[in-house]
């Protein structure tokens, strides 16, 4: 096979199957073109819906990547179509006040926009007809206006879903729009060459050392296992924000980048359960309908419904025991919000590599994110109660459940003293910064465009990229930024400098 | 690999001490089928293996540290567990947090178990069920 390419892009979800088709049209024009993808192209009958399979099917270390200090896990997902895979699909844009806080020369909100909606429009992105949507998703609508606050719904990217409730999980029916179902194929068909099961190890000037290995699942790499020596007159890392820093900090890149891995990001969220008197339709159906951005700007928090499965329900669970088990003996009766914390981007958060290129994440929970998420909790527990709920589970109260009889109470039971780091189950699916865009090379690792400080074969275009929180779901920015990247080389390759 | 083909992380006398431990965390486990009790255990110890040796020991070193208590009554035990789970010492909390999460991985991820609880989800027909509005489950 060939082993000469003039792009190389390293991942295949929101970030690299975005760079992939965006850069498809020129293999007409003879460029050559693959993207190398760690996981495997799964068949469609491997999307089975079982909550364990799945995860470890789907997810790096099934899902729950931790930081050192073992305070916070991380989902990251691999496979054809990467985190798209595990995604619930919700495509929100940016705001303006994310892209101002931001403050990137060139990287304006009247850029993103544009491109954010040519991805919706590719995606099918729409909201949901309100007949689609099920009593877990009513209720918190029903809470939310019965205090006074702003509830909407979540524009998402799906075709012909058929309410198994399992995006997150990949969805058995193909439904959700991910990059394995519209950017890849198209890219594929234009002409890229899609090599799955493929792990790149490190990267070179102009060159990738990648190795195909087996996989139980999915279909068959194109190319046999082995290790391989890939040249390239570009190399794009799309490889997801926590596996983009640790690859290139392990390849021991030929420039100085003292910004790199650092200033990561990852909404740390919390899941709140409640539950009702009767049982309701909480799981079938699409999960994630409406959200709550009331305190984003102030508070640094938005709420979202959110419905899990058992063992991530119950381990979202502070406390074990009879009350536990009282609580998830029916699960038709639990409500679900999910509340996810803006976070600043520090230097001192930050990914590094460990012996064989793995990320490594060092990030702890600052002052301001832990009153954030003892805040939230608190606005969350009153949305329950105003929607109906009979018992709401915070994990920083100073009970397993509030009684609605103590709803009144919900601010002093709700208490910074009782969010103990190590006891609470902190989640994130949304690794945000680590290659952060920006023009100083001392805080930053690319340019606007994506290309790394210094080095004109080397982009980067993935989650990585950010230089602080978006404050929403990211998957749409993703595509916008991971869209420049794409221009920036298209541009280059039509001047003749890349052929 | 094949979970049959797999050499177990947890010797016989540590999954002992897991199975009692998971008594306090998951009370109904103490009446579970043994079918039930070993997905368990295997559960949990097909996630341990493709972990990092150093958290396999460490949770090893877990189940050593705790195994006393299993002699205790079960009041003892769970308050014992209780005051882990908030110790002073990030660590320890920690510790009880893997713990517990592997016995709720193990228990509750299996099928049976989500039957049980009324978790019933349908691939096929999730909007079809939830426009006839009929709910899952035992009534």
């Amino acid at each position: 096979m060939d082993t000469e390419f003039d792009i190389l892009i390293i991942g295949s979800g929101a970030g690299g199957g975005t760079v992939a088709s965006a850069l498809s049209p020129l293999c007409a024009d003879g460029a050559r073109i693959a993207v190398l993808e760690w996981g495997p192209h799964f068949k469609d009958e491997e999307f089975t819906g079982g909550e364990l399979e799945m995860a470890q099917k789907l997810f790096f270390e099934s899902g729950a990547i931790t930081n050192r200090d073992q305070t916070l896990t991380v989902a990251c997902a691999r496979g054809y179509g990467g985190s798209t895979l595990a995604y619930t699909g919700t495509s929100i844009e940016v705001p303006q006040r994310s892209v101002d806080h931001w403050n990137v020369p060139g990287l304006t909100i009247a850029d993103l926009v544009p491109r954010m909606r040519h991805y919706k429009a590719q995606n099918n992105v729409h909201e949901l007809s309100d007949e689609d949507i099920n009593e877990n998703n009513q209720l918190f609508a029903a809470g939310c206006r019965a205090l006074g606050y702003s509830v909407k719904k979540f524009p998402v990217n799906i075709k012909g879903c058929k309410g198994s409730g399992m995006c997150n999980m990949g969805c058995p029916n193909g439904a959700k729009q991910g990059t394995n179902r519209v950017q890849l194929p198209a890219a594929e068909a234009a002409g890229v060459q899609v090599i799955t099961n493929c792990r790149v190890h490190r990267i070179l000037p102009h060159e990738v050392e990648a190795e195909v290995a087996p996989s139980p699942y999915g279909h068959p790499s194109a190319w046999p296992a082995g290790r391989y020596r890939l040249h390239a007159k570009v190399i794009v890392v799309a490889a997801g924000t926590m596996h983009s820093s640790a690859l290139m900090a392990h390849s021991r890149l030929p420039v100085s980048l003292p910004a790199l891995g650092r200033y990561f990001t990852c909404h740390p969220a919390l899941t709140l359960i409640a539950q009702h008197d009767h049982p309701f339709l909480n799981y079938y159906g699409f999960p994630k309908t409406y959200y709550c951005d009331d305190f984003e700007e102030q508070d640094d928090y938005i709420l979202e419904t959110c419905m899990y499965f058992p063992f991530t329900t119950a381990k979202s669970l502070a406390g074990f025991g009879a009350e536990h088990s009282a609580l998830m003996a029916d699960f038709r009766r639990l409500q679900m919000i999910l509340v996810l914390v803006s976070d600043q981007a520090e230097e001192g958060n930050r990914i590094t590599p460990d012996a064989d290129g793995n990320p490594v994440l060092h990030y702890t929970l600052s002052e301001r994110t832990l009153d954030a998420l003892v805040d939230s909790q608190r606005i969350a527990a009153k949305i329950f109660f105003a929607g109906g709920a009979a018992r709401v589970h915070a994990p920083a109260a100073d009970r397993f459940l509030i009684d609605k009889a103590d709803s009144d109470q919900v601010d002093q039971l709700i208490d910074r003293r009782h969010l103990k780091l190590g006891k609470i189950s902190i989640a994130s699916a949304h690794p945000m910064g680590g290659c952060r865009i920006g023009t100083d090379p001392k805080n930053s690792v690319t340019n606007d465009r994506g290309k790394v400080h210094g080095l004109d074969w080397l982009y980067v275009a993935d989650g990585s990229l950010f230089p602080g929180s978006s404050g929403v779901n990211p998957y749409v920015t993703i595509m916008a930024l991971a869209d420049r990247v794409a221009e920036g080389i298209r541009d280059r390759w039509r001047a003749g400098e890349l052929r | 690999m094949d979970a049959r083909q797999r050499r177990p992380v947890l010797k016989a006398w540590q999954r002992r001490i897991l199975v009692r431990l998971a008594t306090c965390i998951v009370p109904e486990t103490a009446t579970a089928s043994a079918q039930s009790i070993d997905a368990m255990v295997d559960a949990v110890d097909g996630q341990l293996q493709p972990r990092p040796r150093l958290q396999q020991i460490a949770f090893k070193l877990l189940l050593l540290g705790l195994g006393w208590m299993t002699l205790l009554p079960a009041g003892w035990q769970a308050s014992l567990l209780h005051l882990l789970e908030a110790f002073p010492i990030r660590l320890v909390r920690v510790g009880i947090w893997g713990l517990k999460t592997l016995i709720y991985l193990g228990y509750y991820g299996q099928e049976s178990v989500q039957q049980r609880i009324n978790y019933l989800p349908s691939k096929l027909e999730g909007n079809v069920l939830l426009h006839a509005r009929r709910l899952p489950g035992r009534a």
